[in-house]
């Protein structure tokens, strides 16, 4: 059955063309490494440009998929829909003290120690700050909890978790001379040596997969449709 | 309502509790500095005059604690030494932070005399892929950072005049919350062979220690030990040191409580295979 | 269920009441920032108590999931927004997109450099960026994302390469000159470490001993390489440098052994893996040591904030 030439021709703009793109983008972006001549320095500066300028603008979506998470929680009445209000009153409050700028609006130059600072102070640092310092009483109580030596590894991860922790404070200092000493050679030795192998494993993984990429077999950036 | 010794509502208070009174009452603890922080303060120690540091000060305010005191330790070392310090950062969330701290340490009455745009400059927030921006500031740093954070030109700034691109660098410092110092790294570092050095969070540290060991950063400063190590060479003692006593006590406790629970947990065992035993 | 829900509000009624009292004893003490003429420094104590009450709102979790919580969090996630969202416009759009090709337009003092019109091309593929949302056009938002993802990934390839692989694989394989005594103990702990691996696998007092052995030995190196005096032998300290190159590089080795997932780990394999699940061990017990200590830093932190800065204890 032949294929109408309208979708063939669609097919081919739709996808075809944008993976061709890829492939010449991805061995450009490869091969400009090896270049020496001064013309390679401009183009990739030109070229890096390019990217910052479309990723700074693609990151609107960001922000739009959480605006349109939040007020679709409002529309629907989904359960717990007044906390996104709250969502919607932070947003108001640092955007539009910024873009009101201190009566200098948003096409001037952003004022120092305005209202926008002020509460950026007041609320964004210390909700931050202590957003993850909760994980400081959960590790605590997990450890408490879960951590038993059962068997031989678990055993060794107990230990060194203890030279380690006593190692780094100086407490342990003033317990024995040894501990730092031992906390640093667990850091330096094996350590370094397990986390270097995974690195070396992640690498080749990352390596492996920009070159999917690059040759079209990974396809999953371009979205959802034909 | 049975409630065991792990239950969380006994460890919360108990843990709240440890860092209450250790804050109220310290004692001051003598600290030995460690050899990777040491490394940095001594290449920043031997910078001539005048040279060219750039701190990317790469963290939200989530992660303040650990990184707000080694930033400022730095940033006094640096202007001490009069170096010429470029800051940045590639976390939009950390941007205000970053020019505080600038600005705070600017202001010391030791560093009045220091001029924005001569001495020190904040370059504020470059979106976009961070090897791309890396590889611009690779190539042309003025033009990357056409105006700093309080919109000043900075092809004009005095801080500039010999310092086109990453080349001219002399030292890089990322301070870093997140995965930032593996593209600088790979892109900054490497690429273009500026000598550079990583503080970071302590959770990140161990992922560090690899790229000292291969010698790809010339120094480290992980966590509040570490920001605490870099004050005691400072011979400024400040939050970094404050804090140690409190983290002593509280690694003590957590180590404490989890030896009690196994010596519970296997004598627990060895009853349960005794009963089996005398069952079987 | 009732009295569950009635606990709660008095537990949250007397912790508000406990943080206007303690809030109301601090301006009668003294205490928060107050003016030369006696009226409270309005701006400074804001600061201060919505802290506080930010703190308090977010530590109110460790009870239980409450509105005062979720509230927190959400108005958080909304500043988050808001200070990317006024970070983007004043520190890339601003002065890289409006000033350079709108602003002219409204300035006749400026006008549009030549030079600068080319940035329209990036302008317009981010643009096409945006009409992923659309079910009909989302194709369009294709051709800039391959330009973006093609280029990146080429572009990441070689210092991929270079800096995480090739200079890990040098800085592992480096020889570090080593005193002939240095050598023949290697020699002899390569073959206690074969023995106990040929050993373990069949049981028996053979396995035990060798076992105890191995584990011994390896506790005296971590003593004698930690000692604080070692640095002052400089003979010894060099031999153990070049002992931990080789530890290192049969660490790499033998966990690199352990992620081959597609051949069966028994025989040789088998015990090298195991040797790299050793060190995976204590890789894993050195980052929960130092992740406690980076969640403790944290808690120290906003301790330090309520005892300090709020309290005015310390």
């Amino acid at each position: 059955m032949r294929v109408p030439p309208g979708q063939t021709a669609m097919r081919a703009i739709k996808l075809t063309i944008p993976l061709l793109l890829a492939l010449l983008f991805g061995l450009f972006g490869f091969g400009i490494h090896y270049v020496p001549h001064p013309w390679a320095s401009d183009t990739k500066e030109f070229i890096s440009l390019w990217v910052r300028v479309i990723g700074g603008i693609a990151w609107i979506l960001g922000a739009y998929g959480l605006i349109h998470l939040h007020t679709g929680r409002i529309q629907k009445k989904q359960s717990g829909w007044g906390y996104s209000v709250f969502f919607f009153i932070g947003l108001a409050l640092m955007a539009g003290t910024a873009f009101y700028n201190d009566a200098r609006w948003f096409w001037n130059a952003q004022a120092q120690g305005g209202v926008y600072n002020y509460l950026n102070n007041a609320l964004f640092v210390s909700t931050g700050a202590t957003m993850f310092s909760l994980l400081g009483f959960f590790i605590p109580s997990a450890a408490v909890r879960t951590f038993r030596a059962r068997s031989f590894e678990a055993t060794l991860l107990l230990i060194t978790a203890a030279v380690v922790m006593l190692g780094m404070v100086p407490l342990g200092q003033m317990v024995s001379g040894y501990l730092p000493g031992a906390a640093e050679w667990i850091m330096l030795v094996p350590n370094t040596a397990a986390k270097r192998a995974i690195m070396l494993g992640v690498s080749l993984g990352v390596i492996a997969t920009s070159l999917r990429l690059i040759f079209g077999l990974e396809r999953s950036y371009l979205g959802g449709g034909e | 309502m049975q409630v065991r010794w792990t239950d969380p509502r006994l460890v919360f208070p108990l843990v709240a509790a440890a860092i209450v009174f250790a804050l109220l009452f310290p004692v001051r603890q003598p600290i030995k500095p460690q050899q990777a922080v040491v490394q940095v303060y001594d290449y920043i120690e031997r910078l001539p005059k005048g040279s060219a540091v750039m701190l990317a000060v790469d963290y939200d305010p989530q992660a303040k604690a650990e990184l707000v005191p080694m930033t400022t330790a730095v940033l006094r070392h640096c202007l001490r030494k009069d170096l010429r310090v470029i800051g940045m950062t590639f976390w939009p969330q950390g941007t205000a932070l970053g020019q505080s701290i600038f600005t705070a340490v600017a202001q010391e009455p030791q560093f009045r005399h220091k001029k924005a745009g001569s001495d020190y400059v904040y370059l504020g927030y470059k979106p976009g892929d961070m090897a791309q921006v890396i590889t611009n500031m690779g190539e042309n740093l003025p033009n990357t950072f056409r105006q700093d954070y309080q919109n000043r030109p900075t092809t004009a700034m005095p801080i500039f005049q010999d310092v086109k691109s990453l080349k001219d660098v002399d030292y890089l410092l990322d301070l870093a919350a997140g995965n930032t110092p593996e593209t600088w790294v790979q892109f900054g570092g490497d690429k273009y062979s500026v000598p550079m050095a990583v503080g970071c969070t302590a959770v990140m540290g161990p992922d560090m220690y690899v790229r000292l060991t291969a010698r790809q950063i010339n120094g480290l400063i992980a966590g509040l030990r570490g920001a605490a190590d870099y004050e005691v060479l400072l011979d400024r003692p400040e939050l970094g040191v404050a804090g140690m006593f409190a983290q002593s006590i509280i690694h003590v406790m957590i180590i404490v409580l989890v030896v009690v629970g196994n010596v519970a947990f296997l004598a627990t065992r060895r009853r349960r295979a005794r009963e089996g035993e005398r069952h079987g | 269920m009732a009295n569950e829900s009635r606990t709660d509000l008095v537990i949250a009624a007397v912790c508000a009441a406990v943080l206007v009292a303690a809030n109301a004893l601090l301006f009668a003490v003294g205490t928060l920032p107050v003016r030369q003429d006696g009226i409270p420094d309005w701006p400074q104590t804001l600061v201060v108590i919505a802290g506080v009450v930010m703190t308090a709102a977010i530590f109110s979790f460790l009870y239980k999931d409450n509105p005062f919580f979720r509230a927190a969090e959400n108005l958080f996630v909304g500043l988050g927004l808001g200070v990317t969202l006024t970070v983007e416009w004043y520190n890339f759009l601003k002065p890289d997109v409006y000033d350079v090709l709108i602003a002219p337009a409204f300035d006749p003092a400026v006008s549009v450099q030549r030079s600068d019109l080319i940035l329209l091309i990036p302008v317009g593929l981010g643009l096409m960026a945006l009409l992923r949302v659309s079910r009909s056009y989302g194709w369009v938002s294709r051709y800039p994302m391959a330009f973006l993802v093609g280029y990146s990934a080429g572009f990441s390839i070689q210092p991929a390469i270079h800096s995480n692989i090739l200079k890990h694989v040098q800085a592992t394989v480096v020889a570090t000159p080593m005193h002939w005594g240095a050598w023949v103990a290697v020699g002899l702990a390569a073959l206690l470490l074969a023995a106990t691996a040929y050993f373990a696998s069949r049981g028996g007092w053979p396995a035990l001993v060798l076992k105890t052995v191995s584990l011994s030995l390896a506790g005296c190196y971590v003593l004698v390489r930690a000692a604080p005096w070692l640095p002052g032998v400089p003979v010894l300290a060099q031999a153990f440098k070049g002992l931990d190159a080789i530890i290192l590089m049969l660490g790499v080795f033998s966990v690199l052994c352990y992620f081959i997932f597609s051949l069966e780990h028994k025989g040789a394999l088998g015990a090298v893996s195991r040797l790299g699940i050793v060190f995976l061990m204590v890789s894993f017990g050195a980052s929960f040591g130092y992740t406690v200590m980076a969640r403790e830093s944290l808690l120290i932190d906003r301790f330090q904030f309520l005892l300090g800065d709020w309290l005015h204890l310390l």
